[in-house]
């Protein structure tokens, strides 16, 4: 047996300068999938386009000064994103309602005289009857880009069909195609996303991603839009599953503005944004909490993000620990500082002494607290959940709070009234989870400006996260920027976000390949988005699904 | 505004500049605590502004009853159809051109006689401040028994509808425009405080105003927000003189101050013409809250600088039919009851008129432009350029 | 049961149109009244109403059963309609071996029959849904659903785990959706039929074509899930019917003016005049037959956070943590809460009663079904969850009862409601909550 070794090794050295070249470059080429564990393979599921998702279509495709003013039925959580709700919801009889009608004000501002020299890049024969050539030319464009894919002839036909008999109807070109546009935009084609999986060539009996459910994988990845026509394209050549080529697409994806959006989109999944929708605080409570306080608390956890995660390419744990704040005039009240500017404003200054990063900013602060009181338990329970992605277990259906209520004690503040809570050992329990790091925010009250002391009695802001003391939020700050579980929970995070399914336990090796070259790169969310694009796993294809190439497709490669 | 890239602002504020103006309290103290004897100065910024008239119940004030329009003089003047088609038909816009030679009743008021009495509104109680230092036979007392009571002005506009509260087009539309319109952005800066129940000398200016004022639930003015001093286009606003605080209340010496009132109906047209009138020899009360405050902005109103803001910002075409005054009857009263600065002639040419106010606590931003010297200073009665 | 088609020929854009539709579902077998103008039969309509966190059992049962009942604290605001109530006390839901998930399992049993499992869990669509798929597929929309709370998310009106029915949340809206420039107002002068809606049903064939390529390569889930795209196709379909459609004129009915919005909270104030100017919304489109099915929210389904300016504690914190008042025997700020949510569920019923129709009023017409998601709200408790029923289903019912349920299935009412609706069913509910035992008590 050693002589075989021995003979091998041999071997392998004598081969070794005759074969190094090829297995340089395939090692190069191939180097982002080196060493990436295989995952779990996902079941195939539809999802129902976002809101967000479907604006930055739009918006992209036809001029961000569309509007698009109704209602989406909101999405429910499922495993910690909204993404994942996508991927189970339904749709109501309003909802389709609510599509339809979309469909028709968005194709009426399209074809409206502004823009339709721009957008439909041919002029009808007649404008006041039908043209199939000019029709064609835009509804072709449009649809693959809305479907992301080609049309089928099929489809083609039928909705060049449909514009010249409108146009007939209306005795004018452009209703016909905005009718025939609306048939598009209210299509289940374009407001379901499915995935279409096809034979892997490089691992036999494995399925992967057709090229197009791939593009569309990483374009919502990255910008949270349908892909774009260059992206459609290297889909189309079949280019796309190289990954040298694929590598490409992904890094001018994060180095265009438009990652911005994705970004957004991400983080206003996995930190809960939907709380931002009704938030409103008691006017005598907190007068100084207005309607547009709380829509600029959302927008600054936003723009604290995009500065730090795109703009400073920065490592993301330190989102807790930073300095850097924005403030508005309607936010600068609630910090008791002037505002810098009429509009948005960088803020770095001394009011920042008693902050530190994400936890807290009025937008945590405020959302995570109740109309007129903060809530230590509830910030310590979103902080485990959101930050941590652990889960912390509901209460008891038959807790007695009544404790802290009893008029005769005299609880000055909510640590007072938690420990007296906390005596009992089944609330406790779960309290110890949350209220160590809940309490740590205290000197914040419900909505979110700053407290020496409540009551009369100075606020003691000391706690602790899993062993790590600190006694204030800066310290907390700190233990939740060193904390081992914040970075495996973003990982944990963006791969379903971008894999559209929960991780389960064959996935394990692959998360923590991801998170150990999350952490190589300096934790920094840019390489993560960008190992997750360029990966096997988000390539990968589930075995339910229907062959490329079947009938209902015009896929060619 | 919010959403989308972050662009650079386009006033950035120099660290220099925001130490100079840092707000009333250290950190963690701030605004709501009003014992604490920390800090420099504080801004109080306009958020309602009214007439100073004070109003009883009934309007036994007025017992004629309130002021006819030019609309009823007109029909009186014209009592026929004939001889009302025979004017308009010369000289067009009937009810308020007819003059014996067509002349505008708002613009002519000498010249156009209104065959209606004008109604005074008679009664001794009226919010304001003791202005002149003495104790007159026409003065009045304020509804907080204080004597010598300079306001003038009540009697004049005591009986028009327009004035009065709630419902008053004046009452309502002057208040909206002072909230809403930038360019009606008065404020006072407080400077060298050291106690905010009694202080025996305050410096206070004032000045104009950049930006919105941020309302919360029940439109109740948000304190702490952030007022720019207006230094491009505002320095006929900044006066500056000293007071003192006495029990909580800020009283001031008398400057002259321009006051900016414009009725604008939409953002266009804020900076095409800032309609505005002064008061001489101002003088302030202000009884100071942990938010803002309430008082009299009271002087002497200029007459013709005074007609000028009325009859051609608010009362111009046919609104002064919606305040419920005619033009030559008011012209006259103001005349009649006007009681300082008399000219040459010994015709006064001012009236003493309190304003009303509601204030709310501010940060006075002055930016780069940290000199705060104003250009129409004036602690000595003086002529005021037109 | 009887159907009568109405043929539509015209000229519509240079094209003939031939339209059939079925008109008024009758099935009331005599007892029904008929319009004046039409001399057809009057619809019978189903609605439901909801608000958060029970009640306090002391301040609420009353004393007596039957009719002539008393009106404890917590049921004094309903006084003024108590005659058109009925009041379901000691009835419960068995939990059998799930879990009680609060502020949940109470209200997802009594509005589908089943007890959920986990949180994303709803066994069953929801009872409306069951209705308005029975009477609902004539009218322009087939439900009407709306919620005072200004969250999208509170919705009680469900097909499943994964679609609840979307609530409209601002009154602007609601009214644009329903009265606005698709409504054809039945006494309204000038009608005539727009061709844009044949372009839009044209779009629907279109879509339809579509869609019917992307089902091949779908998993069974997803299948289900496109199905009920389809099926909220067809509602479109009728809804543009209906737009080309003359409408019968409605006596008395006057079309809304467009409401001004009401700024976000839940401060009760701003909650109680959305639901006042949702409700009057939504009585209009019951009295113009814009729908006979409908849907309202006072306070959230889940964690009602309900506020009163000044309270530091909002409903659902305050159930929690306030003391029994000793003297009063229930908490006083939760109790305060509780009487708010009774004087907007008796608004709701006296906007359904102020509406002269045939030989009576609205609410005549209609049962109106209203439920919460706790007794005892402190302690989550389902003991004696309470539930109303509200008009008398054009005859079928009797009203102004108290009926005590002596600890049987709360199931029984919404099996008694589905009875009524000529729903055929054998059961409502699952396992220990299936009941098939109507409550004779209320059957005219």
């Amino acid at each position: 047996m050693w002589v075989g070794i021995l003979v091998s090794a041999a071997a392998l050295t004598v081969l070794g300068p005759t074969l190094g070249t090829s297995r340089r470059a395939i090692a190069q080429s191939h180097a982002a999938a080196l060493g990436e564990p295989a995952g779990d393979v996902g079941e195939a599921r539809m999802r129902l386009i976002t809101e967000a998702q479907y604006r930055n279509t739009i918006a992209s495709l036809f001029g961000p000064d569309i509007i698009v003013d109704t209602r989406f039925p909101p999405l429910r959580r499922t495993s910690g994103l909204l993404v994942l709700g996508a991927t189970k919801a339904g749709v109501s009889a309003s909802d389709v309602e609510s599509f339809h009608g979309r469909a028709y004000a968005i194709a009426d501002q399209v074809v409206n005289e502004r823009r339709q020299s721009d957008l439909l890049q041919c002029r009808p024969a007649n404008p006041k009857g039908a043209d199939a050539a000019c029709a064609e030319r835009f509804l072709k464009k449009v649809g693959r880009l809305l479907y992301r894919r080609p049309l089928t002839e099929g489809e083609l036909n039928e909705v060049v069909g449909m514009a010249n008999e409108n146009a007939a109807r209306f005795h004018s070109f452009y209703s016909g195609v905005s009718f025939a546009l609306a048939s598009l935009l209210a299509s289940p084609q374009f407001l379901f996303l499915t995935e279409q999986s096809e034979p892997d060539p490089s691992h036999p009996g494995q399925m992967r991603l057709s090229s197009y459910s791939l593009a569309t994988r990483i374009s919502l990845l990255l910008w949270n839009a349908n892909p774009d026509d260059e992206l459609l394209r290297a889909a189309e050549s079949g280019k796309l599953h190289d990954p040298a080529e694929r590598a490409r697409q992904v890094d001018a994806m994060i180095a265009s503005p438009r990652f911005e959006q994705g970004v957004r989109a991400f983080f206003a999944d996995m930190f809960a944004f939907e709380k931002y929708n009704n938030l409103a605080k008691d006017g005598t409570i907190y007068p100084a909490f207005t309607a547009n306080s709380a829509r600029d608390a959302a927008e600054q956890t936003l723009k604290l993000l995009v500065d730090h995660v795109v703009d400073k390419d920065a490592d993301y744990r330190d989102i807790f620990t930073t300095r850097t704040t924005f403030l508005t005039p309607s936010l600068a009240p609630l910090y008791k500082a002037p505002a810098q500017s009429a509009e948005w404003a960088k803020y770095e200054g001394p009011l920042m002494d008693q902050r530190r990063g994400l936890l807290t900013q009025i937008g945590f602060l405020a959302t995570q607290a109740h109309n007129g009181r903060s809530s230590p338990t509830r910030r310590g329970r979103a902080l485990r959940e959101l930050v941590l992605c652990q889960h912390v277990p509901d209460p008891p259906p038959n807790v007695d709070f009544s404790i802290v209520e009893d008029p005769k004690a005299h609880f000055k503040n909510a640590r007072e009234r938690l420990t007296a809570h906390n005596t009992d050992p089944v609330c406790a329990g779960c309290h110890k989870l949350t209220d160590p790091m809940g309490l740590a925010l205290e000197n914040f009250d419900g909505a979110g400006q700053f407290r020496a002391g409540e009551n009369g009695a100075p606020i003691d802001a000391s706690g602790q996260l899993d062993g790590v003391s600190f006694h204030d939020a800066a310290g907390l700050g700190e233990a939740v920027r060193n904390h081992p579980g914040v970075p495996a929970c973003l990982v944990q995070r963006a791969f379903s976000y971008a894999l559209g399914r929960e991780a389960t336990d064959r996935d394990e090796p692959l998360l923590t390949f991801l998170e150990n070259r999350f952490a190589g790169d300096g934790y920094r969310v840019k390489a993560l988005m960008r190992t997750i694009g360029t990966s096997q796993a988000i390539a990968r294809g589930s075995p339910k699904e229907q062959v490329a190439g079947a009938a209902s497709t015009a896929e060619t490669h | 505004m919010v959403g989308g890239c972050l662009r650079s602002p386009g006033l950035t504020w120099a660290l220099g500049a925001f130490m100079a103006t840092t707000s009333l309290g250290a950190a963690g103290a701030g605004p709501a605590d009003a014992s604490q004897t920390s800090g420099d100065s504080f801004g109080l910024v306009i958020t309602d502004l009214y007439f100073g008239i004070h109003q009883t119940q009934d309007a036994k004030d007025c017992p004629q009853g309130l002021n006819s329009t030019h609309r009823t003089n007109y029909l009186k003047q014209f009592p026929t159809y004939t001889a009302r088609t025979a004017n308009d038909l010369k000289y067009g816009y009937g009810y308020v051109n007819r003059g014996p030679n067509g002349e505008n009743a708002l613009y002519s008021p000498e010249v156009v006689v209104d065959p209606i009495p004008y109604n005074l509104a008679i009664g001794a109680i009226a919010p304001g401040i003791n202005l002149d230092g003495k104790a007159d036979a026409n003065d009045f007392v304020s509804p907080d028994g204080r004597t010598g009571i300079d306001n003038q002005m009540q009697r004049v506009l005591g009986c028009v509808g327009g004035f009065r509260g709630p419902g008053g087009f004046f009452y309502q539309a002057g208040n909206a425009q002072i909230r809403s319109l930038r360019v009606n952005r008065l404020m006072f800066e407080i400077s060298r405080v050291d106690d905010l129940r009694n202080d025996p000398d305050v410096t206070v200016r004032s000045y104009r105003g950049l930006d919105p004022i941020i309302s919360g639930a029940g439109d109740k003015a948000v304190a702490g927000t952030t007022q720019r001093v207006d230094y491009e286009r505002g320095r006929r606003y900044m006066s500056e003189t000293t007071g003192r605080i006495v029990d909580g209340v800020l009283v001031t010496e008398p400057v002259d101050l321009r006051v900016p009132w414009v009725r604008g109906t939409n953002p266009c047209c804020e900076v095409a013409y800032t309609n505005e009138f002064t008061l001489r020899a101002m003088q302030l009360r202000v009884k100071l809250t942990p938010t803002g405050g309430e008082g009299e902005i009271a002087g002497f109103a200029d007459l013709e600088l005074w007609w000028n803001w009325f009859a051609r910002g608010w009362a111009a075409g046919s609104v002064i039919e919606t305040m419920g005054a005619t033009a030559p009857s008011m012209w006259s009263a103001l005349k009649e009851q006007a009681d300082a600065y008399p000219d040459q002639r010994g015709v006064n040419t001012a009236i003493s008129t309190t304003l009303s106010a509601r204030f709310t606590r501010v940060i006075v931003a002055h930016g780069d432009n940290s000199a705060p010297s104003p250009q129409v200073a004036s602690r000595t009665h003086q002529e005021v350029s037109r | 049961m009887m159907d009568r088609r109405r043929l539509l020929k015209g000229v519509l854009g240079g094209g003939a149109v031939t339209m059939g539709l079925p008109l008024l579902d009758c099935f009331l077998d005599g007892k029904g009244q008929a319009m004046a103008a039409t001399g057809q039969p009057i619809p019978v309509r189903f609605g439901t109403w909801y608000w958060g966190l029970g009640m306090a059992d002391s301040a609420f049962i009353p004393d007596k059963a039957g009719s002539a009942y008393d009106l404890k604290p917590e049921l004094a605001p309903i006084a003024e309609v108590k005659q058109h109530i009925n009041v379901f006390t000691d009835y419960n839901i068995i939990k059998d071996d799930n879990p009680n998930l609060c502020h949940y399992t109470g209200w997802v049993a009594l509005r589908c029959g089943g007890v959920p499992s986990v949180r994303s869990d709803l066994p069953s669509e929801s009872i409306d849904v069951t209705i308005a798929r029975k009477i609902g597929s004539s009218t322009r929309f087939r439900s009407l659903d709306a919620t005072a709370t200004g969250d999208p998310l509170d919705s009680v009106s469900f097909l499943g785990s994964n679609a609840y029915n979307t609530p409209e949340i601002s009154p602007v809206a609601l009214y644009e959706r329903v009265f606005g420039a698709e409504f054809n107002d039945p006494n309204g002068t000038a009608f005539s039929p727009d061709p844009k809606v044949m372009a839009r049903q044209s779009v629907i064939s279109g879509v339809l074509e579509q869609a019917k390529s992307l089902q091949a390569g779908l998993g069974v889930e997803d299948r289900a899930r496109l199905d009920q795209y389809f099926t909220g196709l067809r509602d479109v379909e009728r809804q543009l019917a209906h737009q080309l459609e003359k409408p019968d004129p409605v006596p008395g009915f006057k079309a809304p003016e467009r409401p001004k919005d009401i700024v976000a909270g839940l401060d009760y104030e701003l909650v109680a005049r959305r639901h006042q100017l949702m409700t009057d919304l939504m009585v209009l489109a019951l009295q113009s037959d814009q729908t006979r099915v409908f849907n309202m929210i006072y306070s959230a389904p889940g964690f009602a956070g309900t506020a009163k300016p000044g309270e530091n504690q909002n409903h659902h914190v305050a159930t929690h943590e306030e003391m029994i008042d000793e003297q009063l025997g229930y908490q006083r700020l939760s109790h305060w809460f509780t009487v708010e949510a009774m004087k907007n569920w008796a608004y709701f019923v006296k906007a359904l009663g102020s509406v002269k129709e045939g030989d009576g009023t609205l609410l005549d017409h209609m049962l109106v079904y209203a439920n919460t998601d706790t007794s005892f709200a402190k302690v989550h408790a389902l003991e004696g969850i309470p539930m109303f029923t509200a008009g008398t289903a054009g005859g079928r019912f009797k009203t102004g009862l108290h009926v005590p349920g002596a600890g049987g299935q709360g199931t029984r009412v919404g099996y008694t409601i589905l009875e009524a609706f000529g729903v055929d069913v054998k059961q409502w509910g699952t396992k220990s909550n299936g009941t098939s035992k109507r409550i004779t008590e209320i059957v005219a």
